[in-house]
């Protein structure tokens, strides 16, 4: 009979104990155990995963465990309610806590999230960056994120013409 | 590509590790505009939104002028701009998106208020006023219908909704330039009625009206009428059939109907001379024809002037015609269509005063005293209009209805014995002469003695085979008392095809759904929503709806409508659109069987939260429909005659709804749906936050209550019937009972029939 618990190892070296229910939330971890049946007493390494990273993934996971799983939400999604899907707003009180914290760590919980395939986690991910780049105007959203701005002025004037303005603009 | 490349100095934050087919995980949750910002922030940023963009490509680039649901506005919008930025120089793709900015436009004016994402659409802040919502809105419209026309300047649908909003927002230059280049670029061989009709109006609106008419004989010319002073009948007809159907289409105001009224106007100044000269021989066949015309042309012109609240003086229009008499009923008549009585009288009495002879202005003048139920005026003018005309079918057909209603059937069925003298076949008559012996039958089915009844009546029918009302009770009888639900609706259909009635729509369409025939039962709903909304836009066109009870009986139709859609959908499977039909059901009305079809319909989706919800609305319904059973008791009481107590303790047993055993029922199973689903999931709470034993309980209660209210309601009221003698009846309720008992399928269709007939 398989153990209530796996064991993991983080990128730095730490192991930890996570439940089978837990990671059975990670398709990776999930077809990792399916591929190793009866040698689970070895800790699966996750070399892409931080200790403090995956710690925060498995706070995620204890929240979320009773969630009917993503894959029967999507098979009874009509096509209307898929656009609504895409709807970027956070309705969860404990997620809007849990996204509460540095661009650094949100990005590293995304890259986590999407190496372990943790469909819900990465969706809340992408859902909060996104709401991050909501309403910014194009100088906002480079000072937000540090991106370079590296268009010429002929480059802004073409796009302006061919696109129209944007807020920035106006 | 990476992003990294457009953001070397900045890893800070850990951004520039993000993949490419993560940012554009990140992107899919943002609108347009947004997307816009992300994509002038830098070069890898531009090229991974340009991607983006085109992936969601869809191919919404043609033009329509089709009405698009006001919901289904923004995700076109947005679609149809990721087709823009595709390609900007389709013209067609402009087109659509001006006509959706217009749209848009139109819909926040309508309701006065702006949502947000307008807001990030137009590009300013929700600080803004309406207004400037409003001229950002149309100013995009049109940019990008000008757009259209610049790429392809034979787009004629870019050309008429140029012309079209123009005209919308007062801009009538515009428009006129607008529609006549549509009309020059048309290149069918024969222009469209609308292509004249719109550059007329136009030049109406620009005070030309000499250019105005000259389009306007043109749109007409088209429509194989000509235009010819002498025969304006047909022509004003067209106008106003026009005009009706234009009004189907857009919001009936003064804009859109002036220049017809403009164009009846010119054309009834020639009136007088047709009127006087056709007067000459008044009894010849062909004068009444003319008379005829002349009369549609003044119904026609009064109507329209009605509508337009233009208000002629109409001795002025017909000051030169001596039959003058015949003018004013004709008037008359029309206003009392308008349910203008007042006025109507006004119009009857000056015809009364220029031709006392006259047996239709006695007619009209009967029928609109009946209608404010003064009988003895009623029965004095119709007495009238029959010594004028002894042949006067109508009259004396109306005349046995007033001694009807007044109790004097012998009298009654003497005059209807007469119209039918006159015409065997003439089936109001034969529907008032069936209607003096139907009573008796009634009293028969009311007493629980429905193939007695029935049995009657199929004799009755026999002999009045037109007696439409007669099917219409046949079929009630096998709908509600024998539950005999093939012979209801072949009856009803009988009857529909009798007299075509919105209202038989429902009655065939409850037929079919209770025989499990749902599409045919989608269909006669169908049918009978498009006839109540072509009826509302009938009583708004006529400016009827002015005290608010058309309103309320219109509202009362579609909720049933609704409710019954909504049900037929569920069966389906066609979850979404039964939900429409519900949420429709309760804008018009909080009756409690809306909340029982949502909370039935979530426990199907599986949605049980709200489906408690509903459940918990239902019984407790923000309507009790405690009055609609009172009034249903209330019709039965002249049955129960002197039985007070019977009368009291039958309120007091109906006080208990009969729906209640059916929420309470359909509750427990809902129950039990949710209990399978946690059980095999393995969850410990319900999204109710409830335990599988408190799940347990609660469904054990409502069984309980089902079970409690059934023995009540049907049992007390069984013994209460039996008690005072009404054993028939009595035993009936029973069966009712026991079948309820054994089947596990609520229905009692005497009281929930009359729950969504009763008006």
């Amino acid at each position: 009979m398989a153990s209530e618990s796996i064991s993991v190892t983080t990128s730095d070296d730490q192991t930890i104990q996570l439940s089978r229910k837990h990671a059975q939330m990670s398709q990776t971890i999930n077809s990792m155990l399916e591929d190793s049946v009866g040698a689970d007493q070895e800790a699966i390494p996750l070399p892409n995963v931080s200790s403090e990273v995956l710690k925060k993934v498995i706070d995620w996971c204890t929240h979320h465990e009773n969630d009917p799983a993503p894959v029967e939400k999507v098979k009874k999604l009509n096509k209307k309610r898929e656009y609504k899907a895409k709807n970027s707003t956070i309705s969860d009180e404990w997620d809007k806590n849990f996204v509460n914290a540095e661009l650094r760590v949100i990005v590293d919980i995304l890259l986590a999230a999407n190496y372990l395939d943790v469909k819900g986690l990465f969706e809340l991910m992408c859902k909060h960056i996104a709401n991050e780049l909501k309403g910014k105007t194009p100088d906002q959203i480079r000072e937000r994120f540090g991106i370079q701005d590296d268009l010429t002025e002929e480059d802004k004037a073409a796009m302006r013409k061919a696109w129209g303005a944007t807020k920035n603009d106006s | 590509m990476d992003v990294s490349q457009g953001n070397q100095h900045n890893s800070h934050n850990g951004f520039n590790l993000l993949s490419v087919e993560l940012i554009v995980h990140i992107l899919e949750n943002l609108h347009p505009f947004d997307l816009c910002a992300c994509r002038d922030t830098s070069f890898a940023w531009r090229s991974i939104v340009d991607s983006v963009m085109k992936w969601k490509c869809l191919p919404f680039t043609h033009s329509s002028l089709g009405i698009v649901p006001p919901a289904d506005l923004e995700k076109l919008v947005y679609y149809n701009k990721n087709a823009l930025l595709c390609d900007n120089n389709d013209d067609s793709s402009h087109t659509f998106q001006g006509f959706l900015f217009g749209m848009i436009n139109e819909q926040i004016e309508e309701e006065h208020a702006v949502s947000p994402w307008v807001h990030t659409l137009t590009a300013l802040s929700t600080d803004d006023p309406n207004e400037v919502v409003t001229s950002k809105l149309r100013q995009q419209c049109i940019e990008h219908l000008r757009k259209a026309e610049e790429l392809n300047p034979k787009n004629i649908m870019a050309w008429m909704n140029h012309g079209y909003f123009s005209v919308t927002w007062g801009d009538y230059a515009s428009a006129k330039r607008a529609f006549k280049t549509a009309l020059e670029k048309f290149t069918r061989n024969e222009a469209e009625v609308s292509y004249y009709y719109n550059v007329a109006y136009t030049y109406y609106r620009l005070n030309n009206d000499n250019a105005a008419l000259e389009y306007f004989k043109k749109s007409l010319e088209l429509y194989h009428l000509p235009f010819k002073s002498n025969n304006m009948a047909p022509t004003i007809e067209f106008s106003a059939a026009y005009f009706q159907r234009r009004s189907q289409v857009m919001p009936p105001d003064d804009h859109t109907n002036r220049p017809v009224l403009s164009l009846l106007q010119t054309i009834i100044s020639s009136l007088p001379k047709t009127s006087a000269s056709s007067s000459k021989s008044v009894e010849g066949r062909s004068d009444r024809n003319n008379h005829k015309s002349v009369a549609i042309d003044i119904r026609t012109c009064r109507f329209l002037n009605e509508f337009s609240r233009e208000r002629k003086t109409p001795k002025s229009l017909f000051s030169s015609s001596i039959s003058l008499a015949r003018c004013f009923n004709h008037i008359a008549t029309s206003l009392q269509f308008l349910d203008k009585n007042d006025e109507a009288f006004e119009f009857y009495s000056k015809a009364l005063s220029e031709n006392y002879d006259l047996p239709n202005v006695h007619y009209g003048l009967a029928w609109l005293y009946n209608s404010n139920k003064n009988v003895n005026k009623a029965r004095y003018h119709f007495e009238m209009a029959i010594e004028l005309n002894p042949s006067h079918i109508h009259a004396l057909t109306k005349l046995g209805w007033v001694h009807a209603e007044a109790g004097n059937e012998d009298t009654a069925r003497q005059y209807f014995a007469k119209s039918l003298e006159l015409d065997p076949n003439y089936a109001p008559a034969q529907n008032g002469m069936a209607d003096t012996f139907v009573y008796d039958i009634a009293l028969l089915a009311d007493n629980m003695r429905a193939r007695e009844s029935i049995g009657q009546l199929m004799l009755l029918l026999e002999k009045y085979p037109k007696y439409s009302n007669g099917y219409i009770l046949l079929g009630t009888l096998y709908f509600t008392e024998l539950e005999e639900f093939t012979n209801a609706l072949t009856a009803f259909k009988k009857a529909m095809e009798l007299a075509p009635n919105k209202k038989l729509c429902y009655e065939v369409a409850k037929c079919h759904y209770v025989l499990g025939n749902y599409e045919e039962a989608k269909r006669e709903l169908e049918e009978e929503l498009r006839l109540i909304e072509e009826c509302i836009t009938s009583h708004v066109i006529c400016h009827v709806n002015t005290n608010g009870s058309l309103k309320e009986s219109h509202k009362r139709q579609l909720t049933r409508v609704h409710i019954l859609m909504g049900d037929v959908h569920q069966k389906l499977g066609e979850y979404e659109k039964a939900m429409e039909h519900y949420n429709k059901a309760q804008n018009n009305s909080k009756h409690k069987t809306v909340y029982y079809g949502l909370a039935t319909l979530h426990a199907k989706m599986e949605n049980f939260s709200m489906s408690h919800r509903y459940f918990e609305e239902s019984i407790q319904g923000v309507e009790f429909s405690e009055s609609d059973l009172m009034v249903w008791a209330a019709s039965r009481r002249r049955n129960w005659q002197d039985n007070e107590r019977a009368i009291q303790l039958f309120h007091r047993v109906m006080s208990i709804s009969p729906l209640h055993i059916q929420v309470h029922r359909e509750w427990a199973e809902m129950i039990s749906s949710e209990i399978s689903r946690m059980k095999r999931e393995g969850y410990e709470y319900s999204n109710s936050k409830r335990t599988v034993s408190e799940l347990e309980e609660m469904r054990r209660e409502h069984v309980e209550t089902s079970e409690k209210i059934r023995t009540d309601l049907i049992g007390e009221l069984s013994q209460v019937l039996i008690s005072i003698g009404k054993k028939e009846e009595g035993t009936g309720w029973l069966e009712r009972s026991n079948r309820i008992e054994q089947t596990n399928n609520f229905y009692i269709p005497r009281v929930i029939t009359q729950w969504f007939t009763s008006e």
